[in-house]
């Protein structure tokens, strides 16, 4: 059963880590809590199923699809709950998130449907058997694939003169525009790439569970915002860490609790560490 | 023609009035210093001049054409370097990052290198500490390292906000030893000073704002001499 737990809480965690990497680059980048970043997974889940259905049945195809789609979601974010508000309080772009989250929640409900939609299995044959827990091809590649994103991203920020520019304008943007760095471009950006990870994100979660419907984002975005404080919001290896623990976590709290108390879990951790370590595991005690 | 040409330049933060009329010029290659009291509208000046701050009214040319208003990065790519109040250094970036944000408009590794180079023989400390965070250097190294990163993107006019500010006297002398080794190279440069007495030691030429215009504009060795100056800015008779 020990195993069992654990290859489930990592298969999660993959799902949770690139999320909350999502809410990671944009808070890191704007200070700003990105609360559509659920919408953006769940956008990204609906236009992989779309690739599914009708345009060829390939998972990678489909994470393509999600990546794009989140990255398009992601720009029209960052035009309208953060760009037309500038200069106005940094609460206003918060609430303009939440109100989007809402907004693209129903768009696809009425577009879509409000029932679930069914992904086929894509890659369901036992891979190995470890100690008679069976691990699917599917979960090799849901953990490769946010794997290599995670690993790409890492080199993109600190290996790239793109990446340089993102830290710069993360840590003072009107420094970083005397500089001569294009920071509007940067930013718009930053947000599309936190869309098209938030999208990858919904596309493996609607394989792995073989389904998906307008809401999937709510609960999936807020437990991996309480993986990215958990982490350390300003931190991506932070980021990454919380959402692996929390995904593992909760699998064993199902195990050996119940698997009732699997929400709750997921909140108390972001309960405790906002009362005992605010910065989270490995975030930053500034600002 | 002049290098920056400023004429008639109006700033207005909702109802102050911030810059009221401001005409002033750098020749190419020259060191011309603008000194004033607190709360004169010298910074807010470069913030025009870089584009971080709107202005109202007015015209600044840079080799004859007009950037009022434009975009930073855009000002930054025409040959404009500015070192911000307070240095403003990255400091969570190591040393020799901060170096190469600096070089964000420069699209050839070698012309990098070869400025990086550059700055690390004009600033020895900066050499030894380039792995290091930002955050991590003294005050006087934080001053090197800002205007390390202004000749980063290869300047042909550097606006210096106070660079003096907080340093000990000593270091104040090797900071302007360097403002002016960096104008013998052929950078032009607009230095704004509290310390007047310096700053005009430096300088070619002199401006004296007071209160958002400029009230006295001269050789920088006739302001040293000029009572009125003598008796606001440089504690003399």
């Amino acid at each position: 059963m020990f195993i069992q737990q654990l290859v489930n809480g990592i298969t999660q965690g993959s799902m949770f880590a690139l999320l909350a990497i999502s809410f990671g680059i944009v808070y890191g980048t704007l200070r700003l809590l990105n609360f559509a970043t659920g919408s953006m997974y769940m956008i990204g889940a609906y236009f992989g199923w779309l690739m599914v259905h009708h345009v060829a049945s390939n998972l990678f195809l489909a994470l393509l699809a999600g990546a794009a789609a989140g990255y398009v979601v992601g720009y029209i974010l960052e035009r309208f709950a953060f760009r037309a508000l500038r200069g106005v309080a940094r609460i206003a772009s918060l609430i303009c998130t939440i109100g989007f989250a809402m907004f693209f929640n129903e768009l696809m409900s009425v577009v879509f449907g409000a029932e679930r939609k069914a992904m086929p299995s894509f890659y369901a044959d036992t891979a190995f058997v470890i100690q008679g827990v069976s691990v699917s091809w599917l979960q090799i590649i849901l953990v490769m694939v946010a794997a290599t994103v995670l690993i790409l991203l890492q080199l993109l920020i600190y290996r790239t003169k793109l990446g340089l520019a993102i830290r710069a304008v993360s840590l003072d943007f009107k420094t970083a525009s005397l500089m001569g760095i294009p920071t509007d471009r940067v930013i718009s950006l930053t947000f599309s790439l936190a869309g098209a990870v938030a999208g990858i994100s919904g596309v493996l979660a609607a394989a792995y569970y073989n389904a998906l419907f307008p809401y999937m984002g709510n609960m999936a975005g807020l437990k991996s915002f309480s993986a990215a404080v958990f982490g350390g919001l300003t931190s991506i290896p932070g980021a990454i860490l919380g959402g692996y623990l929390l995904g593992i976590i909760e699998n064993f709290a199902v195990q050996f609790i119940s698997s009732g108390y699997r929400d709750i879990i997921g909140f108390s951790i972001l309960v405790i560490f906002l009362l005992l370590r605010p910065q989270g595991l490995l975030g930053r005690k500034t600002d | 023609m002049n290098l920056l040409e400023i004429a008639d330049l109006h700033v207005h933060y909702g109802a102050i009035h911030a810059l009221k009329g401001v005409s002033l010029s750098v020749a190419e290659g020259s060191l011309v210093t603008l000194i004033g009291a607190n709360g004169a509208g010298k910074t807010t000046l470069l913030n025009t001049i870089s584009g971080a701050v709107p202005g109202s009214g007015g015209s600044v040319l840079f080799r004859g054409e007009e950037i009022l208003n434009e975009l930073p990065h855009l000002i930054t790519r025409r040959g404009i370097a500015h070192v911000p109040e307070g240095r403003k250094i990255f400091s969570e970036l190591s040393v020799e990052d901060n170096l190469n944000v600096g070089a964000y408009i420069q699209k050839d590794k070698q012309r990098i290198r070869t400025l990086i180079e550059r700055n690390y023989e004009l600033f020895p400390r900066l050499a030894e500490r380039r792995r290091q965070e930002g955050g991590s250097l003294s005050g006087g190294e934080q001053q090197m390292l800002a205007i390390a990163r202004g000749l980063m993107s290869d300047p042909t006019l550097l606006l210096l906000d106070e660079p003096s500010l907080g340093l000990a006297p000593i270091l104040v002398e090797t900071v302007f030893k360097l403002i002016s080794d960096i104008n013998a190279m052929g950078v032009a440069v607009l230095l704004v000073e509290q310390n007047a007495n310096v700053a005009l030691q430096t300088a070619t030429f002199g401006y004296v704002m007071e209160t958002g215009q400029i009230t006295i504009a001269d050789k920088a060795s006739a302001l040293l001499n000029n009572p009125a100056v003598q008796n606001a800015y440089l504690g003399v008779g």
